[in-house]
């Protein structure tokens, strides 16, 4: 996949991450450079004769039970502000 | 010019699971403000999802009810956009492999059969809730909904009017709610339909540019909006313009969709593969076990229903909730009196829905007592209400209100007599036969035993003491 100065812009963007018009040059590289580490990883050889359903077969899930919920309090613990039981963020009016 | 309509449709229904998709907080509607929520819910860091196998298994019963084929393997993808509703920036949902495709539901509008197939369902978790008018500072945030397990039914664009939208919508809830699969409540938003609308001139193949209504929650909403929509698109074509792809709103005030602005972007979710959770594999002894388990489909529950005796509209609203068939199904294994069940279901029991305590033994109780006429129906309504939450022996609340209905005939002929006694004249009118007076008696008689007298009863021997037929 070509990265360049664009898809930085957008990826930025999309993330909400402010960058520095000096930086995304340095960004540009770094992609780059994920992205081959990323085409290293298909290069090594599958020597498992497992297909992939039987690799998978272990599922870690969970009965229908309840077992754990956080007091009110714990899960506004670290909300930046809060109104009552609720978190208050800035207002949004846009859905999604 | 003439346009033909080509609507498809996205149902979100809420899983009837106790906890939620990922996490083992509650799954419950109506709490506190964010009293529902774990640590997976909140997205900290080095949480994972677990998956709940019950979402599984009900969402794979959705697929059978809909005549989708289940697929063996499924994955979990991650649906990426920023907004305070999902704090991990992230919904997990499922992707280009979604756990059922390829069914089928058959709706009959005006008499004709029309063939709906189903692309896809997918399991996803649902996002919190937002309130803006709390607040002129802020947007109030309530996690209890992050997280609670949805399924989203995906039909191809084979619908063509807001008939027949309308008509698929009531079948597949009708039978979401029927195989358990989902509650339906549309007040509480867990059954949302988004509409995907476009108009073609007649005769053309291509397509035309659709728009998306989004999170419609009511049956006749859904067909004005569509309505609206199919009008305001032939304009626009008319006029020589072009449709905008877009999402749009419905106003319930207005009756018109309304462009919802959305930023450039705002579509391209980056999916991808969640590496928290591994694909899912349903072995096929699992999907035959659920198979096994599978009761009757809604249209069979129907049939057997009719062959009772009870009027379709009845049976309709029998099976509309899962509470009100189930409680019938339990009473009938109780008592052999379906139509009596029925009735005391449909125009009684339906009003304390939401918080019946009561088990049909002591609902069944209280039929026999009303058709053995040892207690009238007024009465009898009065004590439901008493045991609908006490879920009391029925004979008790009788007796300790004083409710039992007086149907010895020699206590009633013995009242009746102090009431001929008491009005001589009235005696005489109906006896040269003034048979209107009868009324009177029965009140008279009535009175006397303090509403307890069984009416029936005290009918009969005032017609037989005045010789009336």
């Amino acid at each position: 996949m070509p990265v360049d100065k664009k898809l930085v812009e957008k990826i930025s963007k999309l993330s909400r991450l402010n960058i520095d018009e000096s930086k995304i040059n340095d960004f540009v590289s770094n992609f780059e450079e994920i992205l081959n580490y990323i085409d290293l990883l298909e290069q090594v050889p599958d020597n498992s004769n497992q297909n992939e359903e039987d690799l998978i077969s272990d599922y870690a899930t969970r009965d229908d039970s309840i077992i754990e919920k956080l007091s009110n309090d714990e899960v506004l613990m670290n909300a930046k502000n809060k109104d009552g039981k609720f978190f208050a963020v800035k207002k949004v009016i846009d859905e999604e | 010019m003439k346009y033909e309509t080509v609507i498809g449709l996205e149902v979100h229904a809420q899983l009837k699971t106790n906890t939620k998709l990922f996490s083992t907080s509650n799954n419950e509607f109506g709490d506190e403000p964010n009293s529902n929520v774990s640590v997976v819910d909140l997205g900290l860091p080095g949480v994972l999802p677990v998956l709940n196998t019950e979402a599984v298994r009900l969402a794979i019963i959705a697929g059978l009810n809909t005549k989708c084929k289940i697929n063996k393997k499924s994955t979990f993808a991650r649906k990426h956009y920023f907004y305070p509703d999902l704090p991990k920036g992230y919904q997990i949902s499922q992707y280009d492999e979604p756990i059922a495709s390829n069914g089928l539901l058959v709706v009959n509008v005006d008499g004709n059969e029309k063939k709906i197939r189903i692309n896809r369902i997918h399991m996803e978790e649902d996002a919190g809730k937002l309130i803006h008018d709390l607040s002129d500072e802020y947007s109030l945030v309530d996690l209890n909904r992050a997280g609670v397990p949805l399924i989203e039914i995906v039909t191809e664009p084979d619908i063509s009017t807001s008939e027949e939208a309308v008509e698929y919508l009531k079948k597949l809830r009708k039978i979401l709610v029927f195989a358990g699969v989902s509650d339906c409540d549309m007040e509480k938003g867990n059954f949302r339909c988004d509409a995907n609308i476009s108009i073609r001139p007649v005769g053309q193949k291509e397509l035309g540019v659709k728009t998306e209504i989004k999170n419609v929650n009511s049956f006749r909403y859904v067909q004005k909006a569509i309505e609206y929509e199919i009008t305001r698109q032939a304009n626009v074509l008319d006029k020589g313009d072009k449709i905008i792809q877009e999402t749009r709103l419905f106003n319930a005030g207005t009756n018109k969709t309304y462009s919802m602005r959305s930023k450039e972007d705002a579509h391209d979710y980056r999916y991808f593969p969640d590496p928290d959770l591994k694909p899912l594999i349903i072995e096929d002894e699992e999907l035959e076990r659920i198979s096994s388990d599978l009761n009757q489909s809604y249209e069979e529950k129907l049939s057997s229903y009719i062959s009772l005796g009870l009027s379709s509209d009845d049976v309709e609203i029998l099976l509309s909730e899962s509470i009100l068939f189930s409680f019938f199904d339990k009473s009938l294994e109780l008592i052999n009196e379906p139509k009596l069940i029925s009735n005391w279901i449909i125009t009684e029991l339906i009003k304390y829905k939401s918080d019946i305590k009561l088990d049909a033994n002591n609902f069944v109780e209280l039929l026999k007592m009303v058709k053995a006429g040892s207690i009238n129906n007024n009465s009898a309504k009065e004590v439901l209400s008493k045991i609908v939450v006490s879920n009391e022996s029925p004979e008790k609340i009788v007796k300790d209100m004083g409710l039992t209905q007086e149907s010895s005939e020699d206590f009633l002929i013995s009242i009746i007599d102090e009431v001929i006694e008491a009005n001589p004249s009235e005696y005489e009118r109906i006896n040269n036969g003034e048979e209107k007076l009868l009324a009177f008696f029965v009140g008279q008689t009535m009175k006397l035993t303090k509403g307890k007298g069984n009416p029936q009863i005290i009918n009969k021997i005032l017609k037989e003491k005045f010789n009336l037929s």
